[in-house]
């Protein structure tokens, strides 16, 4: 029985395929799997060779979509046969000998289903190398795939099968090594082949399928300007690199190598400038994007100091309306400024000054109080709290409460402060408060720290004085007068002479002090003087009787409401001294301006009462007429009634309730 | 404080700027991708 006989039990042949490497490959019918195989005698395999059955089951159970499946193996007539799947289609060598071209996009896709066959077989173990990657063992079909078929189970079973090569695809090692297995002696080259042999052999199959043109043997490089022009440059170096001699230089894993055909697109020139376009355009956006975040805090920094500038516009605008004596202005520029920034101390400070500078003593300390220590947006541990605790202390001291004066002076001094002045200030306000001894080692470290001559004279007499001794006082304040050039000093120690000749009930000599004082100072200084002035003018005329004393203060007092320091009680004086001049119309033109400039109040009406009471007293009884004194006296009892609380009484307004009394009772009224 | 001073256009325009370079970024993430495939298919149909 022949060979064909005894294969026809399990299969059908049905054509000779040709002659492969090994012998006849028959296309047969598999009877039981009812599918067409392929049956391929495999190359000098003795039947006394002994086949490793475990080996083969692994090669039956290799399944991947571009291999054909191994399905078994047969020992014929001492030869061994292989029985694989049947792959439909032609082989690219036959397409090759067709005359059939291929585009750079099909090309490169067989490439990477090439590579994933190879990738498969060789990560078996042991790895499995397929050795004759050549056109005609790559199948192309109906489907449009490749099936890479006819690889090597001998080269995989057993070390010392000889091996084969076909010029052209195979490895230069390959070729050596089979040189070798031909000849006696041992050839220098590579000493065993590995999956980069198959690698060689793909970029050499597809060089040919690529260009048409095959190459001679493993020694002729590609034609690269050839396969440029046939795929593009990107294709040609995978190619160029796949068929590199040495096999350090080529593609290292079937994997590697499908990684490279699938980036031949990607690295094609319009791909790559558009990828630089791209990505210039991104890194443009980015450093514009930073450059317009540094811009924006550049900004934000500017609107800050913008701020900041404003700020202190306007707080040197609280200064200048402060010192020309525009209160409301100041105040109003001061609501701007604390608006603006809240945690800033200046405006707050200046607006204090504001307050001490009108001795407004009360307004000033409840403003600190409440306005800047409870304000939780300050802080109270700067420099600038020692100043505003001075304003604090001194207003204190204004108004006599010399033990909170001495407190809050602790708190100027717990800043850190050096300032000469307030040492100064704080010794007087010990004397003040009866700390003699306390007082005189202030007032030595301030001058330690350089207090002048002035100052130091100054507190000597204020120091003096409040200890009682006022001759020793009066000396010093003369000193301190001849050597100052300071007039705010100089109006203190005139007014601190002042109140000692008042102490002593000099009130002649306190008259020549302020007339002294009035020649000697500016006219910006004389406020408290010209009031003092006024004052003691009235004392003196009360106590005398001399009108002229009371000219005198009237003088005085319209020089203080022509510097613009008037106030009502300017004004109240003045009416009530024109009436005891006898000056009945500039009396009611004071009050007529007191009314205009602060309005009704029961005192008013009651000053209008009295100089109508002194208009009709001029007059015959037969012309008297007391109705608009009654009308007068009516209007300021209303108004006292309502404005008068706490059982709080004027005596003026009793001595109206009794001369009202008195025109009643005479009939004058009906 | 009130009006539009050179701090104010410095911040207004930094931030405008930025937000339209954000903008600008966030568009490139989503056109260019497709720009990149399509001259991938171009090249491929070569």
């Amino acid at each position: 029985m022949g060979t064909e006989e005894k294969l026809s039990g399990t299969y059908e042949i049905l054509e000779r395929l040709g002659e492969g490497s090994g012998g006849v490959v028959y296309k047969a019918y598999h009877r039981r799997l009812r599918q067409p195989v392929v049956l391929k005698k495999m190359k000098n395999r003795s039947i006394s060779r002994a086949v490793n059955r475990q080996e083969v089951d692994i090669l039956k159970n290799l399944h991947h979509s571009y291999l054909p499946q191994v399905l078994d193996f047969l020992e014929v007539d001492g030869d061994v046969y292989t029985v694989m799947s049947y792959i439909p289609g032609k082989s690219f060598a036959q397409l090759l000998n067709e005359g059939q071209h291929f585009t750079q996009k099909q090309l490169i896709r067989w490439g990477m289903q090439i590579c994933s066959a190879l990738n498969y077989l060789h990560n078996q173990k042991p790895p499995v190398i397929h050795g004759d990657i050549k056109p005609a063992n790559i199948m192309l079909t109906p489907e449009g795939n490749i099936c890479l078929i006819d690889f090597n189970i001998a080269f995989y079973l057993d070390d010392s099968t000889v091996l084969g090569y076909t010029n052209g695809y195979t490895s230069p090692e390959q070729y050596i090594m089979v040189l070798s297995s031909k000849s006696s002696q041992t050839l220098p080259g590579h000493s065993e082949i590995d999956e980069r042999a198959d690698i060689y052999s793909v970029g050499a199959t597809f060089y040919h399928l690529a260009t048409g043109q095959r190459l001679s043997d493993c020694r002729q490089k590609i034609d690269r300007k050839l396969l440029t022009e046939c795929t593009g440059e990107a294709f040609a170096q995978v190619i160029e690199k796949a068929t590199k001699i040495d096999p350090g230089e080529r593609f290292q894993s079937a994997l590697e190598m499908f990684r490279a055909f699938e980036n031949i697109t990607k690295k094609d020139r319009r791909y790559q400038r558009l990828l630089a376009g791209q990505l210039g355009i991104r890194m443009g956006l980015v450093a514009l994007t930073a450059g317009f975040i540094v811009l924006a805090g550049y900004g934000v920094h500017e609107i800050r100091r913008e701020r900041t500038d404003m700020y202190n516009g306007l707080v040197e605008e609280q200064i200048e309306l402060r010192d020309a004596g525009d209160y409301e202005g100041q105040e109003d520029a001061f609501a701007e400024a604390s608006a603006m920034m809240p945690g800033a101390l200046e405006s707050y400070y200046q607006n204090a000054c504001s307050l001490y500078k009108q001795e407004r003593y009360e307004d000033c300390i409840a403003f600190i109080d409440y306005d800047i220590c409870e304000n939780e947006k300050i802080d109270l541990t700067q420099a600038r709290m020692a100043d505003v605790y001075y304003l604090r202390a001194d207003s204190l001291f204004r108004l006599g409460d010399y033990q909170n004066a001495v407190e809050t002076y602790g708190e100027v001094f717990r800043l850190g402060t050096k300032e000469t002045v307030y040492y100064r200030d704080y010794a007087i306000a010990l004397a003040y408060n009866g700390e003699e001894e306390n007082a005189r080692e202030i007032l030595q470290e301030a001058i330690d720290y350089g207090l002048k001559e002035d100052s130091i004279y100054y507190a000597q007499g204020e120091i003096e004085k409040a200890l009682g001794g006022s001759d020793a006082a009066l000396a010093d304040f003369r000193e301190c007068i001849s050597r100052t050039d300071d007039n705010t000093m100089k109006t203190r120690a005139y007014l601190m002479m002042n109140e000692i000749y008042e102490a002593k009930g000099s009130d002649t000599t306190q008259r020549e002090i302020l007339l002294e004082a009035k020649e000697v100072l500016p006219v910006e200084n004389q406020m408290q003087i010209l009031e003092n002035l006024a004052q003691i003018d009235i004392d003196l005329a009360d106590r005398s009787g001399n009108g002229q004393y009371r000219q005198e203060a009237i003088d005085v007092l319209g020089e203080i409401v022509s510097q613009g320091w008037d106030t009502y009680d300017t004004y109240d004086t003045l009416a009530v001294l024109y009436e005891k001049q006898g000056q009945l119309d500039s009396a009611r033109q004071t009050v007529d301006t007191m009314m205009e400039k602060f309005g009704e109040d029961y005192n008013v009406y009651m000053r209008y009462a009295f100089l109508e009471i002194d208009a009709q007293e001029l007059l015959d009884n037969s012309d008297r007429d007391y109705t608009q004194f009654a009308q007068y006296y009516e209007k300021a009892l209303q108004l006292y009634n309502e404005e008068m609380t706490d059982n709080n009484e004027d005596n003026e307004m009793l001595l109206l309730e009794s001369v009202y009394a008195q025109v009643v009772e005479g009939g004058w009224l009906e | 404080m009130t009006g539009i001073t050179y701090g104010v256009v410095l911040t207004v325009t930094g931030i405008l700027g930025a937000i339209g370079c954000i903008t600008g970024l966030i568009v490139t993430a989503v056109a260019f991708p497709r720009q990149r495939k399509k001259m991938l298919e171009k090249i491929e149909s070569e």
